[in-house]
């Protein structure tokens, strides 16, 4: 096993989870926010509108994630050149596969606010932007980065597809690696060791988010 | 002039009345109270006023001009003439108690500096200026809503409305607040409106109170004309709660009102004078508008004759009476 490679990979996983991520919140934090407050009973109800953005995420949700790649081949080449054969082809498919998910977990965790917060700052003459920018979104703000770390982990779950598409990174190494490997892939020590590499660089992603989201409650925080 | 007027409010939600026909004038300096229970429409009724709920029919007038019908939703800018507090506080809990008080004046647009110095003289009104960097959540009940208090006051309302504000506080507690209230009241001239089911909150600070029972208005008026002498089966149930029960007709009582300061033996000149032994229900002292009034309920004599001496002797020594049914 050629262990530079290994770490390529792994550097390759985390840059693509980090990036694709970022793109999906880009994309998925509004779209969540709009979901939220254009509800029923939100900041500023639109039930046609919401009904449509409802129905588009739904949509996006129940693709596969590997027809979602397909679906995205021609877009990829169009951007990069080409549809496969690098780490960065994965970013469109990843974006398209988690961005609606992402709203998702954004739209619940500003359902958590208590609406009485959200009346408080009506009474004090909060504008429907106001509200969302001084009120929901900085009392969402655990839990929003709670959904934060949990939706990172998931995208880098969301990268086995790479395989298909010779994207590289962790997952598809260790899939190439047994398939070379078909009958003796457990009793190799190695198999194990990118296993638990893989297992690391996860809890690297959730424990430093866990960490971010606890400093920056201030519930239970002493006076500071 | 009044300075809030609700003129026949309706509203109703999913079909079920919750306001019908809700008329009431509240005047520059009150503090008015309005009790009922829950469900009688207490709060769709504040929240109409600063706008939270739209009503359906009817008008509401501030300072003369219309500020909301059902053709006009309130506006921004007038919302922060009239501010609220709440049973459940609604501070922002991931803000400190200063960035609390700050909200109104940042969401009016007030410079930060200008607006931390308002805040600060806020917080040490309310007497909490050395937890203007704590968190909300390291606060008692009665401290969080003296930062609601603070963060409403800091806007310089002319009105301030409190839905349930001391209804999840100890007893201790609640006083303090209303305390609060009533300095605020007469030093900065704000009118309160005050929600609550408890009568011993509206008795302690109110000048004027309304009841409201089943979406409709029953009582209005002073504190002394409706507390002593409720008229309505409701009013009268909120008012004495578990003392009195209107609905007994066969256990009957005499209710006495008389001035509480008074050194004469009400009880024994009655039973020396008329030879009656009365048998005690109830009494209590109320402090209304500064005055002492007392109260006591007595069994009524079940001899018809008794009763008329009784009625003649209370009568002729101006004792205010009513006849009530007991539990």
């Amino acid at each position: 096993m050629n262990w530079s490679e290994v770490f390529v990979a792994l550097g390759e996983t985390l840059l693509v989870v980090l990036l694709s991520t970022a793109l999906a919140y880009l994309v998925g934090l509004p779209l969540g926010v709009l979901l939220h407050v254009t509800k029923r009973n939100g900041l500023k109800p639109l039930p046609v509108l919401n009904a449509i953005l409802s129905f588009f995420v739904n949509v996006l949700r129940s693709i596969p994630c590997l027809i979602v790649v397909v679906l995205c081949l021609p877009m990829v080449r169009v951007f990069f050149g080409r549809g496969t054969g690098a780490w960065y082809t994965m970013l469109i498919p990843l974006f398209f596969s988690s961005f609606a998910y992402v709203a998702r977990v954004v739209e619940q965790s500003l359902g958590e606010v208590d609406s009485g917060k959200i009346e408080a700052a009506k009474s004090l003459g909060a504008s429907t932007w106001q509200n969302i920018f001084y009120v929901l979104l900085p009392e969402a703000r655990v839990s929003l980065l709670t959904g934060l770390t949990v939706t990172a982990v998931n995208i880098l779950g969301y990268t086995a597809f790479a395989y298909n598409i010779g994207a590289g990174g962790i997952i598809a190494y260790i899939w190439s690696y047994y398939t070379r490997n078909t009958g003796s892939f457990q009793e190799s020590w190695e198999f194990w060791i990118l296993i638990l590499l893989t297992v690391l660089l996860v809890q690297l992603i959730q424990e430093v988010g866990l960490r971010i989201v606890k400093k920056s409650d201030k519930r239970k925080a002493i006076s500071q | 002039m009044n300075q809030i007027e609700l003129r026949h409010i309706k509203k109703s939600f999913d079909g079920k009345a919750v306001l019908d026909d809700v008329s009431l004038n509240i005047e520059q300096g009150d503090i008015y109270g309005i009790l009922g229970l829950s469900g009688a429409g207490k709060s769709t009724l504040v929240r109409i006023i600063n706008g939270l709920e739209r009503q359906d029919e009817g008008e509401v007038l501030f300072e003369g001009k219309t500020l909301s019908s059902p053709s006009k939703a309130i506006e921004r800018e007038e919302r922060k003439d009239i501010q609220m507090i709440f049973q459940s506080f609604n501070l922002l809990e991931q803000s400190s108690v200063l960035k609390n008080v700050e909200l109104g004046l940042k969401i009016q647009g007030v410079p930060r500096k200008e607006r931390r110095e308002i805040a600060l003289k806020a917080l040490e009104r309310v007497g909490l200026s050395e937890k203007a960097n704590e968190y909300p959540s390291l606060l008692s009940g009665g401290q969080k809503q003296r930062v609601a208090i603070a963060r409403a006051i800091a806007l310089k309302p002319k009105v301030l409305l409190s839905d349930e504000a001391t209804s999840a506080l100890d007893p201790e507690t609640t006083s303090s607040i209303l305390a609060l209230l009533k300095e605020l009241n007469a030093e900065l001239g704000i009118t309160i409106i005050m929600i609550s089911h408890q009568m011993n909150v509206i008795e302690a600070i109110c000048n004027k109170v309304a009841i409201l029972d089943q979406a409709k208005l029953v009582e209005s008026g002073s504190l002394s004309d409706v507390f002593l002498s409720p008229k309505t089966k409701i009013g009268k149930s909120l008012i004495y709660s578990n003392h009195v029960n209107t609905a007994l007709e066969e256990q009957k009582g005499i209710r006495l009102l008389f001035d509480g300061t008074t050194d004469e033996p009400l009880i024994a000149n009655i039973v020396q004078d008329c030879s009656l032994l009365v048998s005690l229900v109830y009494a209590d002292t109320k402090v209304i508008d500064g005055k002492v009034y007392g109260q006591t309920i007595i069994k009524a004599p079940s001899k018809k004759k008794d009763l008329e001496k009784l009625k003649k002797y209370l009568t002729l020594h101006e004792v205010k009476f009513e006849e009530v049914g007991i539990q």
